[in-house]
């Protein structure tokens, strides 16, 4: 059995008495794509801070292609194939959405070497017809709707080439019909041979997506399986969503 | 070096520091509630100087006196330019908001120029150099009035300024808009307002300095950028940017350093001191001496 | 090189301004008014140069006048001293200002100093200098340098007429315009536009913002301290109160500020206008009533800043944008 891409190896996070992360054990494998699901503070963005160099936990390991990246810097860890997009979607204002996603394929490798400008604006245009962003090409990325800049959160990070993308909570505020044209995006995704972590809150887009599911309640994963509608259905995942009240009646 | 004149020069380098504190804590206030530099603060002192000049040729008041009415007049010079330079400057980058302060400056030199002409100016008072001597060590140390007067004036001034900000609704407001301006106004804090009180109590305090310390001293337009300008901003930055007894206790500090490096490197290098200390501190206490701002 | 790309249009734009500087002086027959042009040039390198790390950057460089100060005394000492020829001596320069420039950003940027504390290290440096420098036999106290030309030496670049200066100014600012425009150009170029725009989510494309910052500021400093060298040659005569003045620092940036610090046209043009009209203004309004160009000159600073916050060229650059599309 091949190892796995990603694995959490009791990852703790702690703010100051909080404990935002408790010792998560996860692993995602090549090619799947893994759902991490839980209550608002659950701890699932902290995860991905962990994981993608923004925090560095207090104990724990976080470990990509059999290495030890516990740790290191944001930009190291995006150099060897991590890309992840911001809760709170971040853009670079003053640059086109053209520009946006070459930035991305500018990404350098971990020898630091970069491809040339022409060649990201080739790939550049490539994804961003993917993702559906052609006719705003040349329109600054800031004059864009939510979904829009959503959108283009997703194409600057496949733009990098990752090797695994953490996507977080890229589904809020779009309406149904987007949310299902984003899943089929992100299958795509998949299967152009990237790695997918998705935290989500909308059932609808997690249960059509995972391969693989993580329930996360208080830091600590809660409940884990490869059938996500049985673990969403498990008693303690129920009662964490919704209080033990409805678990009585 | 006698031990006597060595007190002699920790002493004026106290009272001087008591001055430096005043002036030091108007800018840190207005950089904790604004986040604004203000680079025109040493023309407030000027011109607080010049008030006192005027105050006593015209009026014969002495500085003392006309004190509390300069730092009215200030303070509401102050409000004034900032509502009409600062206020709209908030909205912009950094560098824009740091020229224009710059620009006030030099706007503000230009027209004290104008109002009270280039040359050296003073209040003529007629006990201005009367000291008050005594013992020690086998020496005596004199100690101008003026300098006394006016360091335990300032010391007091900065003392209550600092109750205000505590103890008072208003204060403790100032200090809710220094920490986090967005929740402040949630919370009903009309922080324009804020803004306004805050620029104009600093540069009022500024110009209070300038009143006390105006019949030691030959005025110009450029008094305040050519001695004061450079300590105050080490001073702040020492005592942590935004934090009011940092800049009260940092102000002590540098009155004295500055008082120890003419002590031993020569008066030419008082400046050089200030300097020493305000890259020193940035390089390896960045944060100032105190945690945290308006504490 | 297309006119509908606004970078390519701004280099064209230079180019003819530059022509047409050269065209004005090389046929003038005034002095002062070659004096003038060389000096509007002088300043525009420079506020050309700040804006690579200023501008592009984003950093608030408050005190880039350490930068020129350093490379008019290494001109100033290495040709007065050792003979050295300023040609040489404006490359050594660069090294002295870029090495500066390292220094500087290796240690501030270690400490993650906020914005502030940074402009205002930068800004007590240049005058920890000045009174290093005022204090120093070997540079000449507060006496400062004198470069004495007698006659015309093209390796010594020195000579009679102000002229061949002019020329040589404009090929410094060419240079500097190609440095700009290539790095706008480049990787380098997006990687500093994505720092100063998004700090984190450039790190999370795999960008190193602190190295990033460093390179910028040596870059910057280099070419600053390049113009400062000749600068030395040019005024024949320099103090450590002129050449490390924060009335100057600041006219200097403010051209770039006013022209537009994030365009490659911008500083050019705020600080060829800006320096010129200074003097002129200073002429009419100098000696005795030098108060009244100091209120009217803090009042041009504080209007033109709040009523062009992004400069001038922000403007060209959307009229640019409606008559040929997007670049």
């Amino acid at each position: 059995m091949n190892s796995p891409l990603l694995k959490l190896d009791c990852l703790t996070k702690r703010f100051r008495g909080l404990t935002a992360v408790d010792r998560v054990n996860m692993t995602v494998d090549e090619g799947q794509i893994v759902g991490i699901v839980g209550p608002n503070g659950s701890g699932k963005t902290t995860t991905f801070a962990c994981v993608s160099g923004f925090l560095r936990p207090e104990e724990g390991r976080v470990i990509f292609q059999g290495k030890d990246i516990t740790g290191l810097q944001p930009y190291q860890i995006a150099r060897l194939g991590i890309s992840r997009t911001f809760q709170i979607v971040q853009s670079f204002e003053e640059l086109t959405v053209l520009d946006n996603v070459v930035l991305g394929a500018l990404k350098p490798d971990e020898a630091n070497h970069s491809i040339s400008i022409a060649e990201a604006r080739n790939q550049a245009a490539e994804i961003i017809d993917l993702v559906g962003l052609a006719s705003d090409a040349r329109k600054l990325s800031g004059s864009l709707g939510i979904p829009g800049r959503k959108r283009l959160e997703i194409a600057r990070a496949l733009a990098t080439r990752p090797k695994l993308l953490l996507l977080d909570e890229v589904m809020a505020g779009l309406r149904p019909v987007e949310v299902d044209q984003a899943v089929e995006m992100i299958k795509t995704i998949r299967d152009r041979g990237v790695t997918i972590v998705v935290v989500e809150h909308l059932m609808r887009a997690v249960l059509a997506l995972s391969e693989k599911l993580y329930v996360i309640h208080h830091g600590a994963v809660l409940a884990q399986g490869i059938n996500p509608r049985e673990v969403l259905g498990r008693p303690e995942v129920v009662d964490a969503y919704f209080g033990k009240a409805t678990l009585d009646a | 070096m006698t031990t006597a004149l060595a007190i002699q020069l920790l002493l004026l380098g106290l009272l001087q520091g008591g001055i430096y504190a005043l002036v030091a804590c108007g800018l840190t206030l207005i950089y904790g509630v604004m986040k604004v530099v203000n680079f025109a603060h040493a023309e407030f002192l000027t011109l607080g100087m010049f008030l006192a000049i005027t105050a006593f040729q015209l009026f014969g008041l002495n500085p003392y006196t006309a004190a509390p009415f300069i730092f009215a007049i200030v303070f509401i010079l102050g409000a004034i330019a900032q509502q009409i330079v600062i206020r709209p400057a908030l909205r912009y980058p950094q560098i824009n908001q740091m020229l224009i302060t710059i620009g006030l400056s030099i706007l503000l030199v230009g027209m004290m120029q104008l109002l009270w002409g280039p040359n050296n100016q003073v209040v003529k008072l007629s006990w201005a150099r009367a000291t008050f001597d005594f013992e020690i060590a086998g020496g005596e140390v004199s100690l101008s009035y003026v300098r006394l007067i006016a360091a335990v004036v300032a010391v007091a001034v900065a003392g209550l300024a600092w109750w205000i900000l505590k103890y008072t609704r208003t204060g403790n407001a100032m200090r809710a808009a220094a920490q986090n301006p967005l929740a402040a106004r949630l919370m009903g804090i009309n922080v324009s307002r804020i803004n306004l009180l805050t620029f104009g109590f600093g540069t009022g305090l500024a110009a209070l300095s300038g009143a006390l310390i105006s019949p030691a001293f030959f005025v110009n337009p450029t008094f305040g950028t050519d001695y004061f300008i450079l300590a105050a901003f080490v001073i702040v930055v020492l005592g942590t940017m935004g934090n009011f007894v940092g800049a009260l206790v940092g102000g002590l500090i540098i009155g004295m350093a500055e008082a120890l490096g003419g002590l031993f490197l020569g008066a030419a290098m008082r400046q050089f001191v200030s300097l020493s200390v305000f890259v020193i501190v940035l390089l390896f206490l960045p944060r100032g001496i105190f945690r945290g701002r308006m504490s | 090189m297309k006119m509908s790309n606004w970078l390519d249009w701004q280099l064209i734009v230079s180019g003819i301004f530059i022509a047409a500087i050269a065209a004005i002086g090389v046929s003038s027959t005034s002095d002062y008014v070659v004096q003038i042009l060389v000096l509007a040039t002088i300043y525009a390198a420079v506020a050309l140069s700040w804006s690579i790390a200023g501008g592009l950057g984003g950093l608030l460089l408050l005190g880039f006048i350490s930068f020129y100060g350093i490379g008019a005394y290494t001109n100033g000492i290495l040709f007065t001293k050792y003979g050295i020829s300023p040609w040489i001596n404006i490359v050594l320069a660069a090294g002295f200002a870029g090495l500066l420039g390292w220094l500087i950003a290796a240690v501030t940027l270690r400490y993650e100093l906020s914005e502030d504390y940074f402009a205002m290290f930068t800004v007590g440096l240049s005058q920890a200098l000045k009174i290093v420098l005022l204090n120093s036999e070997y540079f000449g106290r507060a006496t400062g340098i004198y470069i004495t030309i007698v006659k015309d030496d093209w390796a010594m670049m020195s000579f009679v007429s102000r002229k061949p200066y002019l020329l040589i100014a404009l090929l410094i600012l060419v240079v500097i315009i190609a440095a700009s425009y290539w790095i706008q150009r480049s990787t380098f170029g997006f990687r500093l536009a994505a720092v100063r725009q998004n700090s984190r989510a450039a790190e999370a494309l795999g960008i190193n913002p602190v190295k990033t910052k460093i390179q910028a500021i040596i870059v910057s400093g280099a070419l600053g301290g390049s113009v400062g060298a000749f600068y030395s040659q040019f005024v024949t005569f320099i103090d450590p109160k002129q050449v490390f003045s924060l009335a100057t620092n600041f006219e200097m940036l403010l051209g770039a500020v006013l022209g537009g610090r994030l365009t490659l046209i911008g500083p050019i043009l705020g600080a060829a206008t800006l320096k010129p009209l200074q003097d002129v203004l200073r002429g009419v309004f100098g000696g005795e009533a030098d108060a009244l160009y100091l209120v009217l000159y803090g009042a041009l600073l504080i209007v033109s800043c709040l009523a062009l916050p992004k400069g001038i060229a922000f403007y060209i650059e959307k009229w640019h944008r409606k008559r040929y599309g997007n670049s």
